[in-house]
């Protein structure tokens, strides 16, 4: 299998106001397509910043950047965006929807920043994705009318939407009960079953049997668990 | 993203914030409606103003002659004969000429001399009829007396020959070889009336006068595509060249001049005025402005989650400057609506109908979009400048 994504000696600093923060160092990291890795790591860790920084949300200041075989690291604001949008589906603990938008426009959001998609073909898209997490019938709901697991199966959803290769996901189920975040782990595993790369932050080792690779985070300093 | 997309997006946002995008396009409402009724009632005024001239046809010129020696008996000059109109017709884009009456358009007067034994002097003469006279001694002849040589004099004139006005009641005064008799004398003429300098005789006894009626100038009838001014430098030419030895010079008198004049002072000011009133469009500028930065700080976490699921720095500026056009955009378009209806109730009270014009219809909408561009893109840039990162996790 080819790897999705490499990282080769990835250094990150915080600036502070007289000294700076190492909060990534000398990460080197292989994900393969179909993977569903896991990144652990306590509060504070850099795990987070880690996920940012492979979702093309962050910068860092040494190393190297590979995805999909294209050296990304020197990409600016533009060819990043193109490359999230494209290749890259996001999912946030806050499920993160706009709240002016119906659950339809918001899922059909990437679908209009690619551009040059028909509104048709938007329609029918919107309706796949929202069908596959169960929620068809929200469609002209807004996000606040949801509870939090559907506002996550939305947003997964709208991550979905531009069928990309690897999917981002910060600790997907922080914010909501037990139940609801077995259904939403249940809709990621389906997704890994389907060959989508999956990497998901979160401190709840329960959640490490859905990984086949684990990375264990502390202090800045990732170690390979799995 | 797509215009067309743009636009919902800008609508749904603004949408949820419905009161405070109302307050904020009053600003704009304001200043938009203000501007139009100013507008409105100058375009309104120049119209009258160009419509109650129209009557003066648009494709004539007068050519009058300025005697360098402006006492100067157009008589013994002769600045226009009757062989210089044939002339001046055969000029390239002169339609047809003839003689003005008068060089004040609309009055048949003739200069003469006039003497009372060894006193002289010019007088102006003109046609009693349908002129209301305000006598100062003496009387008006009568329809009865038309063929009889009277004449009414003006008060310099009779001062001039007799010292004392009253005097020159009944005294027979000699004009061109004929004696009239003096049967009235005219009050003073006031400063600014044309009228009561001229002295009145009848039409009927001022042809029996045996002066040839004097040409003092001419109309002349221009192609409408041919350009006046290059016309009458020709007319000039040609007149200068029949009257080589003349002391005086050729001018032009454009009956739409003084129609001109006006326009562009009306014009001048309703700019002006507009321009004042648009200081209040800059206030609405700076509330829209103003409103904007709160929206982009209200929406930090909006910004990062539409840059995390792909847009571009170009998008959300984009996104965030629709919203300012729009505000100002459906404010400009409802200022117009109050502009307009305010303007025509103005038009109640004023003695012309104010006027909206596509011009100005245009322009007011042009400007909202200005103010909505110019105020929106510094909120938008900051927007789009913020950090993906920063921006979701706040």
């Amino acid at each position: 299998m080819s790897n999705v994504i490499e990282l080769k000696d990835i250094n990150k600093y915080y600036k502070l106001k007289d000294d700076k923060l190492h909060a990534l160092k000398s990460v080197n990291l292989e994900i393969e397509q179909g993977d569903f890795l896991v990144i652990m790591g306590k509060s504070g860790s850099g795990k987070t910043t880690l996920l940012n920084l492979l979702g093309l949300l962050d910068s860092f200041d040494s190393g190297q950047y590979i995805f999909n075989g294209k050296d990304v690291t020197n990409f600016n604001e533009n060819e990043r965006s193109e490359l999230r949008n494209n290749y890259m589906g996001f999912i946030f603990q806050q499920f993160h929807l706009i709240e002016s938008l119906t659950i339809a426009q918001n899922v059909e959001l990437p679908l209009l920043y690619k551009g040059k998609v028909a509104v048709k073909e938007r329609k029918e898209a919107v309706e796949k994705y929202l069908d596959l997490v169960g929620l068809l019938e929200k469609k002209n709901q807004f996000p606040t009318e949801l509870s939090g697991g559907q506002q996550q199966r939305i947003a997964i959803a709208r991550a979905l939407i531009n069928n990309p290769y690897v999917i981002f996901a910060d600790e997907p189920t922080g914010a909501l009960d037990s139940n609801t975040s077995a259904e939403i782990m249940e809709i990621l595993k389906n997704l890994n079953k389907d060959n989508k790369t999956i990497i998901m932050v979160t401190h709840d080792k329960d959640l490490v049997s859905y990984a086949n690779k684990v990375i264990q985070i502390k202090d800045g300093v990732a170690t390979k668990e799995m | 993203m797509s215009v067309a997309n743009l636009i919902k997006t800008a609508i749904s946002s603004l949408k949820s914030h419905k009161l405070r995008t109302f307050l904020t396009m009053i600003g704009i409402i304001i200043g938009i409606s203000s501007v139009v009724t100013i507008l409105s009632i100058g375009n309104g005024l120049k119209r009258e103003v160009v419509q109650s001239s129209e009557d003066t046809s648009a494709n004539k010129i007068n050519v009058y002659f300025q005697p360098d020696n402006l006492g100067a008996d157009y008589s013994l000059i002769e600045p226009f004969t009757k062989s210089d109109l044939n002339s001046i017709t055969r000029i390239e884009g002169v339609q047809k000429v003839e003689a003005a009456q008068g060089s004040i358009a609309g009055m048949s007067i003739v200069m003469s001399d006039i003497s009372y034994f060894d006193k002289q002097t010019m007088v102006i003469l003109d046609t009693y009829e349908g002129k209301s006279l305000n006598i100062l001694h003496g009387r008006v002849m009568t329809e009865a007396e038309d063929n009889r040589r009277l004449i009414v004099l003006d008060y310099n004139t009779a001062k001039t020959m007799f010292e004392n006005p009253e005097e020159a009641l009944g005294k027979g005064v000699n004009l061109k070889g004929t004696y009239y008799e003096v049967v009235g004398v005219l009050a003073e003429a006031g400063m600014f009336s044309l009228t009561g300098s001229y002295s009145y005789v009848s039409e009927a006894s001022k042809e029996g006068m045996g002066t040839e009626e004097v040409i003092s100038a001419i109309d002349v009838y221009i192609n409408p595509d041919m350009d006046k001014e290059a016309v009458f430098e020709e007319v000039k030419t040609e007149l200068e060249k029949n009257h080589p030895n003349i002391q005086g010079e050729y001018a032009l008198q454009d009956p739409q001049a003084i129609t001109k004049v006006f326009e562009k002072i009306i014009g001048g000011l309703t700019a002006f005025i507009a321009i004042i009133t648009g200081i209040s469009l800059f206030v609405g500028g700076i509330g829209v402005m103003n409103i904007m930065y709160v929206s982009v700080s209200e929406r930090k976490r909006e910004i990062g989650i539409r840059r995390a699921i792909g847009a571009k720095p170009k998008s959300i500026l984009l996104q965030f400057l629709f919203e300012a056009i729009f505000i100002t955009g459906i404010g400009g378009l409802l200022g117009i609506l109050f502009g307009y209806l305010f303007s025509q109730i103005v038009g109640i009270f004023v003695p012309f109908a104010p006027v909206l014009t596509i011009g100005s219809f245009i322009g007011s909408t042009l400007t909202s979009v200005i103010v909505g561009v110019v105020f929106g893109i510094i909120p938008a840039s900051k927007a789009s400048k913020m950090d993906p990162i920063k921006a979701i996790y706040l």
